[in-house]
Formats: C-alpha cells, structure tokens, sequence
C-alpha cells in the first residue's frame, strides 16, 4: 500500500490497534482477567513500577515493583488466592489511559514505544485511592498476530511521597 | 481523656523520652550534609559539622520557629540558612548572623549566643554507624540501654568483609494506617508468617516444586518466600532472645534467611577478610529480625533496617533503609534490593498482607468490653545469660511481654 510508505501515514496506522492494546490492557484488569493479562507481556517482559523519579536503575535501587515472569507467576497466583488477607477487602479497579503518544518506532526491530497517562482507582472496604501517573510501553513487538510488551513502566506522579498499599496492578 | 492526657500518654510522646533510631553516619558523609526526620512529635535534623562530628538538632529556628531545613536528605554549602527571615546557623547550630541586625542592638539576640544556638537534643549516640537520639530528659547511655543488643547490631556490621556497612539503593515509604506497636510486635511474631503470608510462599512453593529436581539453584525470590510457611517447629527452633528496655531478636540458630545460596564471591571476599573459623561464625548468626524498641528493626542477613515513626494514635509511617556491605561484591546489595522489592514494598507480595492484619487490629481492639490481649505463650520459659538476655523459643509470647513492660515503666517514669 502506497500510504504505509509514508512515515506520518505509518504512524496513524499503527495507531490504532497500539491504542486498542492499551485500552484492552486496561480492560483486562478490571475484569481481573489475571491470566489474560500476564499474556500480554514476552517472556522476558518486566513490569516495572519504580520506587523515585527518573529512576533508570532495577538492580541497585529499590523498586515497588520488579516483576519479570517468576514474579508475575507469583503476584497472579497470590491474586487468584482467597486466603490473601490484603484482598479480603474485595478491591476493584477502575483504569482510564489517555494522552497516548507513539513515542517511538524502531522500523528494523519491529517494535514501538508507546508514553501514556494513567488514572487507576482502587476500592478496597476501608476506602478508595487514586493513582495517577505515565505509563511506558516499552518495545511492544507483534508476535504472530498478537502485541507483546517487553517492559510496562509505571511512574507515579507521588511516587517520592509516602505511599499506602497498592494492591492494584497498576 | 483531655487534651492534655492524651498528649502525654500519646504513641509519639513515648518516642520523646526514650533512645531513638535517626540515621546512618554514612547519610552524612561531609560538613554540611543533614538528614531531617522526627523523633515523635519533634522535627530534627542530622548534621555533620566542620569538625567532623555528628550532632542532632531540634529543626526549628529560634526566631519564629519555622522548620529550618525541609525533611530527608541534603547538603548545605556554608551554613544553615532559615527559610524565613534568614538567620544563619553553623553546621555545630551556633547562630551566626541576623539579617537587619541593627534593631537587636541592645538586646539579647545576637550572633553567638548561647539561647539563640539551634537546640541539641538531650543525648545522641553513634553505635558502628547507627546514630540514635534521646529528645528529652535522663537516661542510660546508648551503650547500656543496647545491652547485649550490640552483639546483634555488630552482625549486622561484621556481615561486611571491610567491616563497614552503607546506606544505599533508595528508600521505601509505606505508611500503615495503625498505630506503631502492632507493626513492632509483628516483626518478632513468629506464630503468623504461615497463616497471612501463605499465599505468596505457597506460590512460590509449588512453582519451585515444578522445578525439574536437576534445577540446581533456585531464584532468589523462590528462596526468599518459601521459608515464610515455614513449620511452627521450624521457627520454635530458630529461637529469640528478650534484652532489656523491650529489645529483643528473633531467631538466631536459624531464620527464613538461613539458607540462601551464598554468592561464592562474597564467601571468598569474608574468608580473605576474616578467615574461615571466623566467617563461619558471622554467617552462623541469623536473625530474622532483631529489635532495637521502638523504633528500629533491623535484618542483619539482608541488610536492610526498619525504622519507625508514629504519625498519630492510628497512623504510622515505615522506612525501609537498604545498606551495601562495604568490600562485598555487588550482587549482596542487588539481594537486598530484590527482597525489600518483594517483601516490604507497599505493593509487595509480603507486607500488604501484613497491614491488612494491623487494620483489623486496629478495628478489633477498639471494643472495651474485652481489656486484654493474650500473651502467655511459653510463659516463665526461658533461660538467663550472664549477660542478662533471656533465650527462648522463636514463637515464645516473651518478646511481647518485655516490650509492654518496657513501654508501661517509661510511661510511669517522671
């Protein structure tokens, strides 16, 4: 097709169904479709929520969040388990993702990064909070017909403040 | 209860009167570095002089009071500089200039004196790094008041093959939404770990059950959480020890840490430093928590410390401080890093659940028509070292007991 030659027109149709892709994300984990959503990562994914601002490093500086494929094994399994006492409290999210921008395509590896903004509420019996903040996209690559994440940053507009109990996947 | 009562009975007017956890030396490398926190209700502030000495002051300014540096970390250049009106402090909290100076002449405010100096809390204390405050009032010196503690902090220490330990890799903030005693009695609760942390150990169980057997070493995260639903024999063995002034340590023989897989590097780095008799002994002490009541918890076989800092009567906020033990190769700081991560983030797979547990105890202990806890679990069970320490078993009630009475005679103290 003569129009995906051009660049601006190959971004639009890119688009689309990378926008979906998050709001499908989104979708998933309100449903608490926990497997589903473990799926949308490669195998090698990380979800990756930093403990400062502008961290760059997972290694030397602690995280709220670190999970490669082990942990999200994990973090799902103990999701699925009734018995988890921080989930007696029955928490419900509610995910709104906007100001979408297709920060960057690598044409060669196939793969783009994807900036957003998030709003994620979070119900739990003793109250609601609010997180806010971008999300990255890392590296999103079409595998077979299916969108894979190789890394979900999560920057929290309050991450340097104390935080309470994020038992959201955000 | 008045007002005034309650200011005196409240969680933080405790901190007031007792030796409490400010910082590590190594926050305040250089003259003019400070770290500002709270001892209860007071601000105050860390600063290291031009003398090289350490000193803590309470943060507020002598002319209308305002905070003088703002919480955490940070580095003044010459002096510190009130936000105000500008009146200027030494790094040792002499006062050393007065913008429009001119209208105090005649008067009692002037540069260098004595009551216009920024206040010194009543005592501070560094142990191998670890710099503890007394607000107010008499009291032991740090040395007595740790007691046989000290040998719990020198493992913390002794861990690191230059014998020296850092703050490092950033700080976690959780606030609970509780009061203070319920986070401190649960680090010492060895009767819970299997009833609220079961979900995640028991993931982590099967999935390293999955594991073909010829997998030889596990991830560290798999060997992190299994322990958690340990036997209660298993953490019965592991044994505690009560000290004076409600310290105490849980486990020692063993602990959920006790079997982790070495880096090789870090043993060769210990045996170069200490020889193999030597190393043996330090990596032979493992604790799972060790208390320095109330308001420090420290993990001397992942490195990191738990520091306490009541809000209010219902809010409580943890710091969860990381340290790299110095001539140890990377990976030991990187361990820390992925534990604290797992266990203590507020969105861990290990200390939600906790909190969880404190609200409902919070929420449970609101009725007055029951006026007790229990804690008779292994009651007059122990045995007495010369040094004065009780030993006992590691799900002994004896830890919750000799924190109440610590807190009931300092609050009847005058």
């Amino acid at each position: 097709m003569m129009a995906t030659n051009h660049p601006q027109s190959a971004a639009a149709a890119t688009y689309f169904p990378l926008s979906q892709f998050l709001y499908r994300e989104a979708a998933l984990l309100d449903a608490r479709d926990w497997d589903a959503w473990g799926k949308l990562f490669a195998p090698d994914g990380i979800y990756w929520v930093p403990a400062t601002r502008g961290q760059t490093d997972s290694v030397n500086h602690v995280s709220l969040v670190n999970d490669n494929a082990l942990l999200r094994e994990i973090r799902l399994g103990r999701l699925k388990n009734e018995d988890t006492s921080s989930l007696q409290g029955m928490p419900n999210s509610s995910h709104l993702v906007s100001n979408i921008i297709l920060v960057a395509i690598d044409a060669t590896a196939g793969h783009y990064t994807l900036q957003s903004r998030f709003v994620v509420a979070q119900y739990a019996s003793w109250g609601t909070r609010t997180f806010q903040g971008s999300y990255f996209h890392e590296r999103v690559r079409d595998a077979d017909g299916e969108l894979k994440i190789a890394l979900k940053r999560v920057d929290l507009v309050d991450v340097d403040g104390p935080q309470g109990d994020l038992l959201s996947i955000l | 209860m008045s007002t005034r009562r309650y200011s005196r009975q409240s969680s933080r007017a405790f901190f007031e009167r007792t030796w409490i956890y400010i910082g590590h030396e190594s926050q305040v490398p250089r003259a003019g570095d400070f770290f500002a926190t709270r001892i209860g209700r007071h601000p105050v502030v860390l600063v290291r002089g031009d003398d090289g000495e350490t000193r803590v002051f309470f943060n507020r300014c002598l002319h209308k009071g305002a905070q003088v540096v703002a919480d955490g970390c940070g580095k003044a250049t010459k002096a510190l500089r009130c936000p105000y009106h500008g009146w200027i402090y030494g790094f040792d909290g002499a006062l050393r200039s007065i913008p429009a100076r001119a209208g105090y002449d005649g008067g009692i405010v002037r540069a260098g004196a004595d009551d216009f100096a920024l206040r010194q809390v009543a005592a501070t204390g560094n142990y191998r790094g670890f710099i503890f405050a007394r607000a107010a009032g008499n009291g032991p010196s740090l040395a007595d008041w740790l007691g046989p503690l000290v040998g719990s902090l020198d493992n913390f220490v002794d861990r690191a093959p230059a014998g020296e330990v850092e703050v490092a890799g950033g700080v976690l903030r959780y606030e609970h939404a509780c009061n203070w005693k319920f986070f401190v009695e649960n680090t010492l609760d060895a009767l819970h770990p299997m009833v609220v942390h079961q979900s995640a150990a028991r993931a982590a169980r099967e999935i390293a059950a999955a594991r073909a057997p010829a997998a030889k070493t596990l991830e560290f995260e798999l060997q992190a959480l299994a322990p958690f639903v340990g036997s209660y024999t298993f953490y019965d063995n592991m044994g505690a020890r009560v000290m004076c002034n409600g310290h105490a340590d849980l486990g020692g023989a063993a602990s959920i840490h006790s079997n982790y897989q070495e880096d090789p590097a870090y043993l060769g780095a210990m045996t170069g430093a200490y020889g193999e008799q030597r190393t043996r002994e330090i990596l032979a002490l493992s604790r799972n928590n060790s208390l320095a009541y109330p308001s420090l918890m420290f993990k001397a076989p992942v490195q990191l410390i738990r520091v306490v800092r009541p809000l209010a009567v219902d809010r409580t906020l943890i710091e969860t401080w990381h340290f790299r033990l110095k001539g140890a190769p990377d990976s030991m700081l990187a361990r820390t890093l992925s534990y604290s991560t797992l266990v203590n983030s507020s969105a861990g797979m290990v200390g939600p659940d906790d909190h969880q547990i404190y609200r409902r105890l919070q929420s449970g202990l609101a009725t007055s028509e029951v006026e007790w806890v229990e804690m008779s679990r292994y009651a007059d069970a122990g045995e007495v070292s010369a040094d004065g320490s009780v030993s006992v078993k590691g799900t002994s009630d004896a830890m919750f007991r000799g924190q109440f009475a610590a807190w009931r005679a300092l609050m009847r103290a005058e």
